[in-house]
């Protein structure tokens, strides 16, 4: 990933979180925060792919994800110890961290690959934020067992992180699959999305 | 390869339907965070599973080692580990039977790095074995009988014995089956020493984590059917432990 790009992307979000205050400067500190971690985690795979002497495609699959969402975990929980955030604030870091993942990746594609039908374009750059976020949701689980630290916190931490790595791996896996697959890659994220929303009002139904 | 489709798939269904299952229980019963956890670690397995099933669909093999499925497996040793119990370390750490079940992990570690040549993965894999099993032990060591702790202790130094003289280049086709044998023998000693004077069915979570982990372990050291013949049993220990939490939880809710 270029570092021109990285630079032509921050500056605004960087901006936004010296001029804004209160909730609007945290969420777009956490989108500046995905972008940083979207640049990094580009530039350590490609270290590690040349490391192990994988493809691209191979890299995608096993280096991407527990990369990806490793950064994640970590700048997430970096958020936490430096803001002191409360249980309601998670879910707008996690959106951010995600988001801003999700447009730096989309943009370093696009900078890269040849000409895309508008269409095709829209559903990548789209579920690729689906998910991102989703996975940054179900790290809010990880962050907050942080609350109760103790050893099998830590289990539990990175219990989480390795789901996080293995629905990113599989989504990975089913969109290089092409045709139906690709479909029903790009409506994993969605459905978890889903569910999370939907959640509070299953568990009032129940 | 049919035969093994089959069996992930059905491993798949069972994972799912744990998962399903201790998710609705920890949202009706008492809400406790350690059926959530258990149910997250059944998830794990599920996705693992299915990780495994779509590899081979698309990419038309099973995936390497290190992928994605090791990735979701060790995530559920480590979920089950975070599910157990608090245990103060200080103590139990010194007590014989907790020292063994620790240095039978590090001599399963050890092993799998022998027979594969590879060290990394192994030692990813180890490590959240050797907590498992060290955390299990810890809380399952209360009031064990002596007696039978010599009978396992001894059925355990013949099975590393049978299993160093397999790795070191003696004659699989003979020391093979003997040790497939003792496994077994070791897994029913562990089985009835954790068992005391209660049953079976009665073992508490921390009991059928450390029976999990055994298998788990026999299942890595053994090829063809011996392997998948060990891993229903994991699958099945783990079930029952959670079938054990669940009854744990309602009996403190009814109190």
């Amino acid at each position: 990933m270029r570092s021109d790009l990285l630079l032509a992307c921050i500056m605004g979000p960087l901006l936004a979180v010296f001029l804004l205050k209160g909730r609007a400067r945290r969420l777009l500190a956490a989108i500046f925060g995905g972008m940083l971690i979207a640049f990094l985690s580009g530039s350590i795979s490609g270290f590690l792919a040349e490391l192990v002497r994988y493809d691209a495609m191979a890299a995608v699959l096993y280096i991407s994800p527990a990369v990806e969402e490793g950064l994640k975990l970590i700048l997430f929980l970096l958020f936490l110890f430096i803001c002191q955030l409360e249980d309601a604030a998670l879910a707008d870091i996690a959106v951010g961290i995600g988001v801003g993942f999700s447009m730096m990746e989309s943009i370093a594609l696009q900078f890269t690959s040849a000409d895309v039908w508008i269409v095709a374009l829209f559903a990548r750059a789209f579920c690729s934020a689906l998910i991102h976020v989703a996975c940054a949701l179900m790290l809010i689980l990880a962050v907050r067992m942080v609350r109760r630290m103790a050893l099998e916190t830590l289990c539990g931490i990175l219990g989480i992180y390795a789901v996080t790595v293995t629905v990113h791996a599989l989504y990975n896996l089913m969109v290089s699959a092409g045709g139906a697959g690709t479909i029903l890659g790009y409506c994993l994220p969605a459905a978890l999305i889903a569910a999370w929303k939907l959640w509070p009002a299953i568990r009032r139904a129940m | 390869m049919t035969a093994i489709v089959l069996y992930e798939v059905l491993h798949c269904l069972v994972a799912v339907c744990a998962a399903v299952w201790l998710f609705f229980r920890a949202v009706h019963g008492a809400e406790r965070p350690a059926l959530y956890v258990l149910a997250g670690a059944a998830a794990c397995l599920f996705l693992g599973d299915v990780y495994w099933l779509a590899h081979l669909i698309i990419r038309g093999e099973p995936p390497t080692i290190f992928s994605a499925c090791d990735v979701a497996y060790i995530g559920f040793l480590l979920m089950f580990n975070a599910a157990l119990p608090r245990v103060e370390p200080r103590h139990s750490l010194r007590r014989p039977f907790t020292l063994c079940m620790a240095a039978f992990a590090l001599f399963n570690a050890a092993a799998w790095m022998v027979w594969t040549g590879v060290w990394f993965n192994n030692l990813l894999w180890g490590i959240p074995m050797l907590v498992l099993a060290l955390h299990s032990a810890m809380l399952a060591d209360q009031r064990l009988s002596s007696a039978r702790c010599g009978v396992f202790f001894a059925s355990l130094v013949l099975l590393v014995i049978c299993e160093a003289s397999v790795l070191a280049g003696g004659v699989r086709s003979v020391a093979g089956p003997l040790c497939t044998v003792l496994w077994v023998l070791a897994f029913g000693q562990l089985a009835f020493l954790l068992k005391g004077t209660g049953s079976l069915k009665r073992l508490p979570v921390p009991a059928w984590a450390l029976l999990t982990f055994f298998c788990e372990c026999a299942s890595f050291l053994a090829q063809g059917a011996v392997y998948y013949g060990f891993q229903v049993v994991t699958m099945t220990c783990f079930v029952c432990a959670a079938m054990s939490a669940v009854r744990e939880g309602e009996a403190r809710h009814a109190v």
